[in-house]
């Protein structure tokens, strides 16, 4: 059989169509941290939360370390999913950016609550602190999606069979039935002749037919209806009106078989004109 | 009006509808000859036997040749072996000539449509059936019929599965070969034959008890029921043996040859025909051994053919029947029918997704 010669370019490839990196293992770990110190921040943020049951009217510093808190771990939790997962270099770019977005929000907030926490500042803040949240967001939505395209079976079933490779046995096999088809396509053009036999000289005794006759009759119809009501559908008719029903039956069995495969090429042929216009574009 | 006619190593059989009656002729494919005197031509003429004058002697034909063979204690010969004349025995195309128009006939109208059975290539031999297959055609051809060709199981299968639309399992054990045939609403997926079949089970026993092979054949012809209580000394237990290797190196080939197709994922019946299937206790043997070996696909029911020696000649009159009403409304067209090899597989592949 055949032995797949596929490797994994995702692991071990210098790059892939799609553009994305191979990334080594330490980056992953240092992903890992960011994220499983954001999950800490996060959690300390909501604990702060219900601890300090955080409202509108809150101690001033309560609600900051809160915000920071929750501000950061997000943040944290977000650039580590972003290393964890494979990146196109734009991707690192965009999670360098963003980070440092979110950071320069969350900084501002840090230096100016509550001395200059006034309407404009308030939502020049949020909008930073928010761009930067869905940047890193959509820069880790938009690699992963990348990396399914990438796993998806398309082109690895081509690539399959590029490199398949044939045992002797196949190729004999294949080249017999090739040969094997072009005898019969020549064959089947061909007509033998049979007048090259000269005269037969046959004895005095010389019918037109002879051989053992057998005559099969189908049982009168009184016995049939009789021998169906002790076993329902056994129609045993082998004679002439068997031989009548049977051949009713194939020429159905053909041309229903006709009908499907036309229907199955139409459709084939719909679905491959559709793919193809795909293709092109 | 259509006929069909099963050309087998042993018997030549036409198979033709006389109005509510189905008629089969059947003729021994066997020929021998004897040296020209004449005393024998007389003897001949009066006994009405039907023979050919040549330069070497003359040729006694079909069933004759057996009845004479005894008596002028030679040999029967025949014109073919493992199911196909060979190119080697060019001299028994004329005998198997004269057989065939005697068993056929002349056509009744014009153009008469005409099927014609023939081994599909052996899995164990290296043989072609082309040759054979051409041969045949042109015999027919040179009677002026409308001759087609299908495959010897694919026959059985249109004549005992009409039932199951034409799906399932057609198997005839013969003389020279087994022929097996796979299809799918009455389309082939799959045929092929086994180099092994009445013959074989002759020529073993006669090794193995040192009996001729004539008198095997005659005794395992005339033998009651296949069991394995068997009398001291009498060749029946050898030929239950070989009976059973027989049925277990059919299966085992089956098996073997589903294994390179992907056949759909139905239940298929199985229906065995031919001379070699018509002693008692044959078919139990036969279902026994396919129930218990794991077939690659499913069987739903085992059956045996109504008349297992007339079957594949039914099965070409209904194809021939099929065709020439097919012609009269310009319907489908049997002929078409091919296996297709390796895009036939594919579809069914497609087919079983
Ligand atoms: N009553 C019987 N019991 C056992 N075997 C029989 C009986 N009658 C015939 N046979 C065997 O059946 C075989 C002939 O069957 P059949 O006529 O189906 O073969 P064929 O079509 O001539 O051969 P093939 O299809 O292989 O070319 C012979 O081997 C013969 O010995
Ligand atoms: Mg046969």
């Amino acid at each position: 059989m055949g032995s797949e010669m596929h490797e994994d370019s995702l692991t071990e490839g210098k790059g892939s169509s799609t553009g994305l990196l191979r990334r080594g293992l330490s980056i992953y770990y240092v992903g890992s941290m960011f994220f499983v110190a954001g999950i800490a921040l996060v959690a300390l943020g909501s604990a702060f939360v219900m601890i300090f049951q955080i409202h509108y009217g809150s101690e001033a510093d309560k609600i900051l370390y809160t915000a920071l808190f929750l501000g950061t771990g997000i943040t944290l939790i977000l650039i580590g999913i972003n290393l964890m997962i494979k990146q196109t270099k734009k991707g690192y770019y965009v999670v360098g950016v963003s980070a440092f977005i979110s950071s320069l929000a969350l900084l501002i907030l840090a230096t100016n609550y509550l001395h200059n926490w006034y309407y404009p500042l308030i939502s020049y803040v949020l909008a930073l602190y928010v761009i930067g949240f869905l940047m890193l967001l959509g820069n880790a939505f938009a690699n992963v999606t990348l990396w399914i395209i990438e796993k998806s079976p398309g082109p690895m079933v081509r690539e399959e069979r590029l490199t398949k490779t044939y045992t002797d046995e196949e190729i004999q096999r294949d080249i017999e039935e090739a040969t094997r088809k072009s005898i019969e396509t020549t064959a089947s053009g061909l007509q033998f002749e049979v007048d090259d036999m000269g005269d037969i000289k046959l004895g005095k005794y010389s019918p037109k037919t002879c051989g053992l006759i057998t005559r099969i009759k189908d049982d009168i119809s009184e016995i049939i209806s009789l021998k169906q009501t002790m076993a329902p559908g056994a129609t045993d008719k082998w004679g002439s009106i068997g031989v009548d029903k049977a051949s009713t039956q194939l020429a159905e069995t053909m041309m229903q078989k006709k009908v499907e495969k036309r229907l199955f090429e139409g459709f084939k042929e719909r679905i491959l004109k559709r793919f193809g216009k795909q293709k092109n574009n | 009006m259509a006929k069909g006619l099963d050309i087998g190593t042993m018997n030549i059989i036409c198979a033709e509808k006389e109005g509510e009656d189905v008629v089969f002729m059947q003729q021994r494919n066997a020929f021998m000859n004897l040296d020209s005197s004449d005393l024998t031509k007389n003897m001949l003429d009066i006994s009405k036997v039907l023979y050919i004058e040549e330069e070497k002697g003359i040729s006694l034909l079909g069933e004759d040749a057996f009845k004479f063979a005894t008596i002028f204690e030679k040999e029967a010969r025949r014109p073919m072996s493992h199911g196909i004349i060979s190119p080697r025995e060019k001299e028994a195309i004329p005998i198997m000539k004269l057989i065939v128009e005697r068993v056929l006939g002349q056509p009744r109208s014009k153009n008469e449509v005409l099927y014609i059975s023939t081994p599909a290539n052996p899995v164990d031999t290296d043989m072609d059936v082309l040759y054979h297959k051409k041969t045949m055609e042109a015999l027919a051809r040179g009677l002026n019929y409308d001759t087609h060709v299908i495959d010897e199981g694919l026959a059985v299968i249109y004549s005992e599965l009409s039932d199951y639309n034409f799906t399932g399992i057609g198997i005839s054990v013969g003389a020279g070969l087994t022929n097996v045939t796979l299809a799918y609403l009455g389309t082939p997926l799959m045929s092929f034959s086994i180099g092994r079949g009445g013959d074989w089970i002759d020529e073993q026993v006669s090794k193995s008890t040192g009996l001729p092979k004539e008198h095997v054949t005659h005794r395992k012809e005339q033998i009651s029921k296949l069991s394995k209580q068997v009398k001291i000394g009498s060749p029946d237990g050898a030929i239950t043996i070989y009976y059973n290797a027989l049925v277990t190196y059919i299966v085992q080939n089956l098996n073997k040859r589903l294994a390179e197709i992907t056949p759909p994922k139905v239940a298929f019946p199985v229906v065995v025909a031919g001379g070699s299937a018509l002693p008692e206790g044959f078919f139990e043997m036969f279902e026994k051994n396919l129930r218990e070996s794991k077939l690659r696909v499913e069987i739903s029911k085992i059956k045996r053919a109504r008349d297992p020696l007339y079957t594949v000649a039914r099965g070409c009159l209904i194809a021939a029947k099929t065709q020439e009403e097919g012609k009269r409304r310009a319907g489908p067209s049997l002929t078409e029918q091919k296996v297709e090899g390796k895009t036939e597989k594919k579809k069914a592949q497609k087919k079983s997704k």
